[in-house]
């Protein structure tokens, strides 16, 4: 072998570590080239020299310590970037093309040469990579705690905006509306008494909810829809339950809102009332109930056009009280008033519902009949006369027995006679009935 | 080694409790506060038993700095540590606080350095005992099952005894996290170690 103590040290500078060798002086032997490139310094400078002269910042250093502890008890030390105050003055270049002083690991050891010569090699080893992989992992941790805080944070505030809602708010599954999670409004509108484990929609709504709409809308939901329902709870009554698919922790799911509107419906239904009350008031007749004149007019135009597409007759009757003056005169007007509610009603009882019943003005009346015919009317008509003479009315101690004379007028539509004809017609009908005696029906075919 | 009486256990305690006075010197001076070691305990033990002091339930593993020596006699001396407590005590000392639960790549070297300090505390007041020329290795980091570690240089004999001791560290500074962060010094000695041990034990007491 040709081995030369030179090839050592020819090792040692090929190192991508710095290798400074000492003797028992502390007096630097050897500086490797690894070190020079460095430092700046070159080992021909410094070799002789005690290394505490050339870096003074070392000297009762931690370094020097554990020098010191190498070469008289051969120990050897670790000396670890996070802990040494007092790193060696190696250079590299940053990534912004500073000079800066390096991380670094020294290793201190002890060489022994022959029986009692020592030595004290120092390695030092450049750990910049293990501060920058360190920093990039502090900085992905704490991005990732602040990720973490602020999803704790949103979840936070959906949560207090869950429960504080003025809304019922809750997240049901989407096969038979499994509540998974229901704020406080929710449980008190639905009446759910354990809020924790609700349990199926299905159960907290009454027994005519319409369920099958709710199943049809739920198999195949993409889209957000409202449903208004009744409620079981007695204070609120009317719900509108909104619907719209969302996804929960992976799942499809719905999250649903629920409206008190019992309110609104309350209001809604009053309305509905008051309009329809008025509405009556315009059409009929304010002493004795009846349709009026004009309501009378807008239903035989409208019953007109009708029969004019089916071929069929228009069919009217003229009704006059016979001697309604005595009657008036006899008993006083209170009880002529009382007489003509009486006939309206006994009338309205003897007319279908379709038929249409209303007071011209005065003791005068008319009826008109819907698909009837010529003989259907005058046998109408009858009836009308026999049940009229047969009630008397009655009021305190007086009775009088009315009678009533009729006009009939039966018309095809397509005649398309209008509606003031129609009642002249009927009117002299009812001019002959009272000519040929009262108390009686004539036609206004018999007329002529 | 397994007759060491008692009076030779305490003497020995009282030659590592000296050792570890200057050890935290040392890291007191390192990290700028003071630092408090002691062995609150030193026993003779057979490698199980050890282990099963050290490994509490629940610890898979644990770090271990580990230091050889050869010369007259071979042997190694570890300071080992539950995963936790090695975290805790790094961070004290050092101060940083890496989001991990597990060491990182820096922060295995600065645990290095404080084991290296305690154990060369230990080796240097040993050596002194023992009166010889002994090299010594390197520190390295090392992680495993416990009683791997305390039989990997030796797995056919188990049951060779070894000396346990039990290390507090501790801050000076009274703070509410103040506590002792509790390790674990094994030194593991071949025959011929363990023999001139008890001798030289026994002529320190002798000349008292």
């Amino acid at each position: 072998m040709n081995f030369h103590p030179d090839l050592a040290f020819k090792c040692l500078d090929s190192s991508p570590c710095g290798y400074m060798l000492l003797d028992a002086d502390q007096r630097i032997c050897f500086w490797n080239r690894w070190l020079e490139q460095h430092s700046q310094l070159s080992n021909h400078d410094l070799c002789g020299s005690r290394f505490t002269d050339i870096f003074p910042s070392l000297r009762d250093s931690r370094l020097q310590d554990t020098v010191v502890l190498a070469l008289e008890s051969g120990l050897p030390s670790i000396i670890t970037p996070k802990l040494n105050r007092h790193p060696l003055p190696l250079y590299s270049q940053n990534a912004t093309g500073e000079n800066i002083v390096f991380p670094q690991v020294l290793r201190i050891q002890c060489i022994k040469h022959d029986a009692d010569i020592r030595f004290c090699l120092i390695q030092v080893e450049d750990v910049s990579g293990a501060f920058h992989r360190e920093r990039h992992l502090r900085q992905q941790a704490t991005d990732l705690q602040q990720q973490t805080q602020a999803l704790g944070e949103s979840k936070e505030l959906f949560r207090s905006l869950f429960s504080a809602a003025p809304v019922g708010l809750f997240i049901s599954s989407t096969d038979d509306l499994t509540i998974q999670m229901c704020n406080e409004q929710a449980s008190h509108l639905l009446q759910i008494e354990a809020p924790t484990k609700p349990g199926s929609l299905y159960e907290f709504l009454p027994r005519n909810t319409d369920r099958q709409t709710l199943r049809d809308y739920a198999s195949t939901a993409t889209e957000p829809n409202t449903f208004t329902m009744q409620l079981e709870s007695q204070q609120h009554p009317w719900g509108l339950l909104s619907i719209s698919p969302c996804s929960m922790d992976g799942e499809p799911a719905f999250i649903c809102g629920l409206l008190d509107i019992s309110r609104r419906v309350e209001a809604e239904e009053i309305a509905t009332k008051a309009y329809r009350e008025l509405e009556k008031l315009t059409v009929t007749d304010y002493l004795t109930g009846a349709y009026n004149r004009r309501y009378f007019a807008d239903t035989v135009e409208t019953e007109r056009q009708r029969q004019m597409r089916n071929n069929g007759n228009i069919v009217v009757l003229m009704i006059d009280i016979d001697h309604f003056k005595q009657v008036n005169d006899t008993y006083g007007h209170v009880f002529g008033d009382l007489a003509l509610k009486h006939l309206v009603k006994i009338c309205n009882q003897q007319l279908r519902e379709v038929d249409t019943f209303a007071r011209l003005g005065g003791e005068e009346f008319a009826v008109l009949l819907l698909d009837n015919n010529e003989h259907g009317a005058l046998t109408v008509a009858e009836k009308l006369r026999c049940a009229i003479a047969e009630s008397p009315v009655q009021h305190n101690n007086n009775k009088a027995t009315l009678t009533i004379s009729i006009g009939v007028n039966c018309q095809p539509a397509h005649r398309q006679q209008t509606f003031t004809t129609l009642l002249d017609q009927a009117d002299q009908a009812l001019y002959r009935a009272k000519a040929t005696g009262r108390n009686r029906v004539v036609s206004f075919r018999d007329c002529n | 080694m397994k007759n060491l009486n008692p009076i030779e256990q305490d003497a020995l305690k009282e030659l590592f409790n000296l050792g570890m006075g200057r050890a935290a010197d040392s890291l007191s001076k390192m990290v700028g506060e003071e630092i408090l070691l002691s062995i609150p305990h030193l026993a003779v033990l057979p490698p199980e038993e050890a282990a099963n002091l050290i490994q509490q339930v629940n610890t898979k593993s644990v770090s271990a700095i580990r230091q050889t020596f050869t010369g007259p006699f071979d042997g190694t001396a570890m300071l080992i540590f539950p995963e936790s407590n090695s975290l805790e005590l790094v961070r004290t000392l050092v101060g940083e606080d890496l989001p991990l639960e597990h060491l990182g790549e820096l922060e295995q070297e600065s645990l290095l350095e404080v084991g290296n300090i305690v154990l060369n505390a230990c080796l240097g007041s040993f050596a002194n005992l023992m009166q010889a020329e002994i090299s010594f290795i390197l520190p390295a980091f090392i992680k495993g099952q416990c009683l791997n570690l305390l039989t990997m240089d030796n797995p056919a004999n188990v049951h060779n005894p070894l000396v346990f001791l039990i290390i507090d560290f501790r801050t000076a500074e009274e703070t509410p996290t103040n506590q002792t962060i509790k390790g674990f010094v094994i030194l593991l000695l071949d025959s011929a170690a363990a023999k001139n041990l008890k001798h030289e034990l026994q002529r320190l007491l002798g000349s008292v």
